[in-house]
This record gives C-alpha cells, sequence and structure tokens, in this order.
C-alpha cells in the first residue's frame, strides 16, 4: 500500500492540480450562482402597516392568536403576520435573530434574554392603564421601572386526579379551593385508592422545578431563594418538604423512573393506571381532548398549611424596537390586544388563564372536567400566598443581570437522592451550589 | 450418513431421502444457515419492532395512545395526521425541504468526489494542511460551531434564504473521508494508462475516477440527503420566513413546552419519514449491487 503512496506522488504532480482549476472555477460559479438565488431581505422589522409576531404554540392552541390577528386586520387594516417557532430552540433563535438585526415586531417569548433585553419597547402605558388591570406581580420590569415584558397568561401547578379511580374506591376528594387538603391527606387518600384499585402508582410528578416549588411552598418552604447579597439558602421547612418528597419515590406512591430516567409522567397518568398526577394548568386543554378511557378532574391544589403554587407567565409578549414606525404600530397593537374585551376573547379562544384581574372568561371546551378545572384555576390564583411568584420575578431579574440559570440543577440532583447516591439534604446543598454559581451574588 | 448405494424412490421416508450426490452437503447448509438467519430475523424483529409500533400508534386516536397498549388500533383514524397537516403549512414544507436535501446532496457528493479525489491522487504539502483542517471539522461538536457559523453566512448574505442552509452543509469531513479512502484503493496505473493514451487530467477524473465510485456517490448522497432531511437547529436559527421553513422544523413546532400531543407529533412524523424511506430504497439497490473494488484489481 505505501509503494502506491510514493509512485503516486511522483507521477501526479502539481501539473495535475492546474489542470483541476477550472473545474474549480466551473464549481464555484455555480455557487455564487445559487447563492444569488436567495439571501435577498434581511429586513429590520416591519412597517406601520405590516407587523411580524413570534409565538410558540402546539396546534390547536394558536387558535387564539390567529383570531385576534384577523380582528385586528379588520379593525385598523394593519396586518400582522404570525409565525409559530418551535418551542427547542426558539431561546437561540431569538438570540441569533438579534445579532442578524432581524428579530420580530412582536413575540411572545418565554424568558427575557439580556442579549436583546436593550431592544425592547416600553410597555409602561399598557401594563399601568388602569382599565386593564393587569396583575402587576407578573409584569418584568427593570430597574429604572422600564416594563419589559407582559405575560400574555400566567400558568400554574396543580393536581389533577383520575376521577373513576376514586369513584371506585369510593373516596372523597375536595373540590373547592376553600376547602382543600393538605399533601399528608392526599397522599394517603391516593394510596388508598391504589390499593383499593390496583393501580399502578398513586402519584405521578413532572419532573420540572417547577413542580417541586410549588409543593415546596404549601408545605410552608421557601425552596431556593437569596438573601439580599444574592446568596443562596433553602429553610428547614423546604428541606423537610424536600425529604418527604424523595420518601414518596418508593415505586409505590410514586415510581421513580419518572425522576430518575425521564419516563413521561403525562403519559402515565394518561394510561389511566396511576390515581394522580402533579402537573399544571396547560395540560387541561389536552386532556379535554385525549383523555376517554376514564373521567379526569382538577382538584384544588393542597395546603400544608399554605396556600400557594408555582405560578408564571405563560409567554411574555415583548415589543421590539426596530424602526420608529413599526414600534409605534407594535406598541398600538399590543395596546388594543390588552383592552379588557380583545384580551378576555384571546383567552377564551387560547385557553388562558388571565393577566387582567375581574374577567369573566368562558372557555369553549366541550369537556365539562375542563370547564370546571379552569374554573378551579381562576378561583384559586388571587387565593395563592404571594411566595407563588418568586420565581418569576426573581428570572426576569437575573436576566437583567445578565445571568440565566441555564440549567435548574433540581431534577438531577434529586434524581440521584432518589436513586440512593446521595441523601436529600446532599442534593439541596448541591442545588443551592448551583444556584449561587449560576445566578448568585 | 444416510447415504448408501441402494437408489431410492424421492419419497422412500422421512430422513432418507437424501440425494446420492450431495452426501450431507445440505444437512450442513442448512446447520450453517439455521442460527444465522434466525439471529437476523430476531435482530430485525428489535429493530423493526419499535417502528411497527410507531405507525401503528399514529393510526389510534389520542384517548388509546396510552390507555390501551395494544399493538393495533381498535379504531383506526387519521386524525393525528390531518391535525398534523392541518397546524402549518406543510406541502410548502415539503417542497422547501425537498429542494434544499436536493441540492445539497448533489452539490456535497459533487464537492466531496473532487476534494476526495484531490487528496488522495495529488501530493502537495497544502492538500495535507487542508485534508486536517478538513478532519478538525469533525473534532468539533457541532454546537460550539454554531455561533461563528452564523455570523459569516449572515454575512454572507444567506439570512433567510435556503441557500444558507445548502452552503454551510456542503463540505462534510465524513463525505471527503469516503471519497479520499476510495480513490486510495484505485490503482495509480488507472491514471497513468489513461495520460499515455492522451486524456487530460479532467477527463481522467470525470470519465475515469466518477463512474467507478458510484458506489461510494450513492452512499454518500443517502447519507447527505438524510442528514439535510433530519436537520434541525440550524434551519431554525437561518430561517425566519414561515414559507421557507423546513419540515423538521414543522414537526418540531407540534412539541410544546409544557405538553405534546402525542397523536398529531406520531402523525406529522411518519409522514415525514415517508420521503428518506423511498431514497434508500431507490439507492439502496445500486449500492448493494455495485461492486465496491471497481477498476483493475492490484
Amino acid at each position: 500500500m505505501t509503494t502506491v503512496g510514493v509512485r503516486r506522488s511522483r507521477r501526479l504532480g502539481r501539473g495535475g492540480i492546474r489542470r483541476l482549476v477550472p473545474l474549480a472555477a466551473v464549481a464555484t460559479a455555480g455557487a455564487l450562482l445559487l447563492s444569488a438565488c436567495g439571501g435577498s431581505d434581511s429586513g429590520s422589522g416591519g412597517t406601520s402597516k405590516s407587523l411580524t409576531f413570534w409565538i410558540s404554540t402546539v396546534p390547536g392552541q394558536d387558535a387564539g392568536w390567529k383570531k385576534m390577528v384577523a380582528q385586528y386586520k379588520k379593525e385598523t387594516g394593519v396586518k400582522v403576520k404570525l409565525v409559530n417557532i418551535p418551542y427547542d430552540g426558539y431561546d437561540a433563535k431569538l438570540r441569533n435573530s438579534a445579532q442578524a438585526n432581524s428579530l420580530p415586531d412582536v413575540a411572545s417569548v418565554p424568558k427575557v434574554d439580556p442579549i436583546w433585553a436593550n431592544k425592547l419597547i416600553d410597555l409602561k402605558s399598557i401594563a399601568n392603564k388602569k382599565s386593564n388591570k393587569i396583575n402587576g406581580n407578573f409584569v418584568a420590569k427593570d430597574s429604572s421601572g422600564k416594563v419589559l415584558a407582559i405575560p400574555s397568561d400566567i400558568t400554574a401547578s396543580g393536581m389533577f386526579i383520575n376521577k373513576s379511580l376514586f369513584e371506585k374506591a369510593g373516596v372523597d376528594y375536595p373540590t373547592s379551593p376553600d376547602k382543600t387538603w393538605t399533601w399528608s391527606e392526599f397522599i394517603k387518600a391516593a394510596d388508598e385508592v391504589r390499593e383499593k384499585t390496583n393501580a399502578k402508582y398513586s402519584l405521578t410528578f413532572d419532573p420540572s422545578p417547577s413542580r417541586l416549588r410549588a409543593m415546596v411552598y404549601e408545605m410552608g418552604g421557601k425552596y431556593v431563594q437569596a438573601d439580599d447579597s444574592g446568596k443562596f439558602s433553602v429553610d428547614a421547612a423546604t428541606k423537610k418538604a424536600v425529604n418527604t418528597f424523595v420518601g414518596w419515590n418508593d415505586d409505590k406512591t410514586m415510581p421513580k423512573s419518572v425522576w430518575t430516567s425521564e419516563a413521561d409522567p403525562s403519559a402515565m397518568f394518561q394510561s389511566g393506571d396511576v390515581v394522580a398526577y402533579w402537573s399544571g394548568v396547560w395540560q387541561v386543554a389536552a386532556y379535554a381532548e385525549s383523555i376517554t378511557k376514564f373521567e379526569w378532574a382538577s382538584v384544588p391544589t393542597p395546603a400544608e398549611p399554605v396556600q400557594a403554587s408555582d405560578v408564571n407567565s405563560g409567554g411574555l409578549t415583548v415589543g421590539f424596537n426596530n424602526n420608529g414606525d413599526a414600534a409605534a404600530a407594535a406598541e398600538k397593537f399590543l395596546s388594543w390586544l390588552y383592552e379588557p374585551a380583545h384580551y378576555q376573547a384571546l383567552c377564551e379562544a387560547s385557553g388562558f388563564l388571565p393577566v387582567e384581574t375581574g374577567l369573566n372568561p368562558k372557555y369553549p371546551f366541550k369537556s365539562e372536567a375542563a370547564q370546571a378545572a379552569f374554573k378551579l384555576y381562576n378561583e384559586s390564583i388571587p387565593l395563592y400566598d404571594p411566595v407563588s411568584g418568586y420565581f418569576n420575578t426573581a428570572q426576569t431579574n437575573w436576566a437583567l443581570k445578565g445571568k440565566t440559570l441555564t440549567e435548574d440543577p433540581t431534577t438531577t440532583e434529586l434524581g440521584k437522592a432518589i436513586n440512593g447516591q446521595q441523601s436529600a439534604d446532599k442534593a439541596l446543598d448541591n442545588i443551592v451550589a448551583g444556584y449561587n454559581q449560576q445566578v448568585g451574588g | 450418513m444416510t447415504t448408501t448405494d441402494m437408489p431410492r424412490k424421492v419419497d422412500a421416508g422421512p430422513g432418507r431421502a437424501v440425494p446420492k450426490k450431495r452426501p450431507g452437503a445440505a444437512g450442513g447448509g442448512l446447520r450453517r444457515a439455521v442460527p444465522a438467519t434466525t439471529l437476523l430475523w430476531v435482530l430485525a424483529a428489535v429493530y423493526g419492532f419499535p417502528v411497527l409500533w410507531f405507525v401503528l400508534s399514529s393510526f389510534k386516536p389520542a384517548g388509546d395512545l396510552f390507555s390501551s397498549l395494544s399493538l393495533f388500533p381498535d379504531d383506526p383514524t387519521l386524525s393525528g395526521y390531518k391535525a398534523a397537516w392541518d397546524s402549518a403549512n406543510f406541502s410548502q414544507y415539503f417542497i422547501n425541504t425537498a429542494i434544499v436535501s436536493v441540492v445539497a446532496t448533489i452539490l456535497t457528493v459533487g464537492v466531496s468526489c473532487c476534494t476526495g479525489y484531490a487528496l488522495a491522487k495529488y501530493d502537495n504539502k497544502w492538500l495535507k494542511v487542508f485534508f486536517i483542517c478538513i478532519l478538525a471539522t469533525t473534532m468539533l461538536p457541532g454546537e460550539v460551531m454554531l455561533a461563528p457559523q452564523f455570523l459569516v453566512a449572515r454575512d454572507l448574505g444567506l439570512f433567510n434564504s435556503l441557500a444558507g442552509i445548502i452552503f454551510p452543509a456542503l463540505l462534510t469531513a465524513t463525505g471527503c473521508f469516503m471519497f479520499r479512502q476510495f480513490f486510495l484503493t484505485v490503482p495509480d496505473e488507472l491514471v497513468e494508462a489513461a495520460r499515455i493514451d492522451g486524456a487530460r487530467e479532467l477527463s481522467i477524473f470525470l470519465r475515469i475516477m466518477v463512474p467507478i465510485s458510484r458506489p461510494i456517490m450513492l452512499t454518500l448522497a443517502i447519507l447527505s440527503f438524510q442528514w439535510r432531511w433530519n436537520d434541525y437547529i440550524w434551519p431554525l436559527l437561518m430561517l425566519n420566513d414561515p414559507d421557507k421553513f423546513t419540515v423538521q422544523i414543522g414537526i418540531q413546532s407540534l412539541v410544546g413546552a409544557q405538553n405534546i400531543n402525542w397523536s398529531v407529533v406520531l402523525g406529522g412524523s411518519v409522514v415525514s419519514m415517508i420521503p428518506l424511506i423511498v431514497v434508500f430504497l431507490v439507492f439502496q439497490r445500486y449500492v448493494m449491487n455495485a461492486d465496491i473494488n471497481a477498476g483493475l484489481k492490484d
């Protein structure tokens, strides 16, 4: 083999390369021709008559946006082009678009990013407008009071039960947030249902820091919070709650696989073999369609003794300052959108929990369970302790300081604790260290 | 064994009807074939079963997906497909992706063939440096190069155009390496003989080297088509206009932040698989049939 190589070098010299130049030239010319076909508009922003609006929703849940955009076109003649961006990669896309100077005019984003935060329009006039009654706790402001984003909706953690199993076992459950149960009572009831009905597990619990936070808040803890100097710590109630949580993962009350190896808790609940599921309001619309083999219900969040949940903004509506005309048009559109009558229509069609207080949206679900669920969420949210919105506010503050919690260590560390690789307390220490490292100080 | 010199009738009885001239040959062949074939069938089943389940599940209504773990849908429905198709402008996405995949595949094969040939048959210090540079691209994870690549593509005016997802993908180390290794096995005598006959370098390459590398071309074509068809993050970053989106962006937009409507995702995914399967079925015949050791024997 090597001899061939040696001979090759003698025989085929530089002359050959020179003769290949025409081929290379042809290839390059072709390439240039092709690139000329594309790459036309790298336009930055719309005009006063045409705006681009990026959203990120799954099919069926974009109905509200479509409706509002069509109505806006009819009333004002301004065309708003909706672009649905997949959730996975949305952050990266926004960052890159900011670099390429091609941000949309309006967007519903998952979180504020320091890379483009300086390009946002101040939405103060909309957020502070009295008649809009926007809940100020969820509005993202910077230190100067500039309103960067207003939530399109809010989301909250919540409990789902397999009503059929509860009825089969003859176990009662609360229906009103005024008379809810404690976590201990709930687990006892769910275990009883499991034993009586031979269900596989009592509860599945989203492997999400948000769901754990909600549970910790309800058991009187504050989860991981920073003091004035920006140093994170956990309180005693949090430690107790987290230890209790880890203890539930015994493959009877809760399956270990969800937190340790990414089994899908929602799929487990939909199989009908699980008594209850700790997730959130976003499942309601999906379950209205996808659960047909048994009856399900939303039940009040447990309180032991704190009535709380983890309440977040569903999407943050922002306007980008691409050019004077477009920015003015974007602000006008958002201002129109958050007028209570229009906003209520958006919530109804999209299945949103409103960020504006005093609305009474009528959701279009045929499923009674879904209607009852939304009623329950809308009744519960005003009752929740202020701690429920802590994380949502903290996240925006971190972003404005240029920090992001890119990876919340909660799921990984508790997964190890559930797997018996470390104690729950050690897991909490590691989580606190992770927070300090990423968003501390 | 049971062979005797006595001629027997074929239907003389079980175990005795062994043909005279092949003592034990058939039995031996069978003995060797049975375990191998069984193993292959088991492997095929192991790989095929999830795919089969995936395809069959896509015909189940959303409510059945998790509640009945039966293989066949009790009540087959196309609602997942319909919802997926209606959710976005999928026909446009298919056209876009087809353009991207076909153009990128043709160019990738062309570029890799030229590059591989030059790397294998010409000797130059800078060619070696170039080869190392190409290899180096495989040593960095794609995510690391995403940002710089994006800046370069943007400054070349490729942002928000299909060309922007074709060009950055053209030069692949795998393709160049495949062709280089192949052309190394082609004996230099072939080139020499052509030169003696008065062929120019370009015609040697186009009329001799390109045709004998057909199996490599087709293999790379399948691979490249698959890469471009399944590409997600790069098209997402490069394309802003929904009229230019690709199928994978459409499929991903069916997956939400908090919940996934599996029946819709399954429908969309099955549809997106079809072109890939077609490409494979068409091209694999050539790949399997072609004699990779084409050319002279050394």
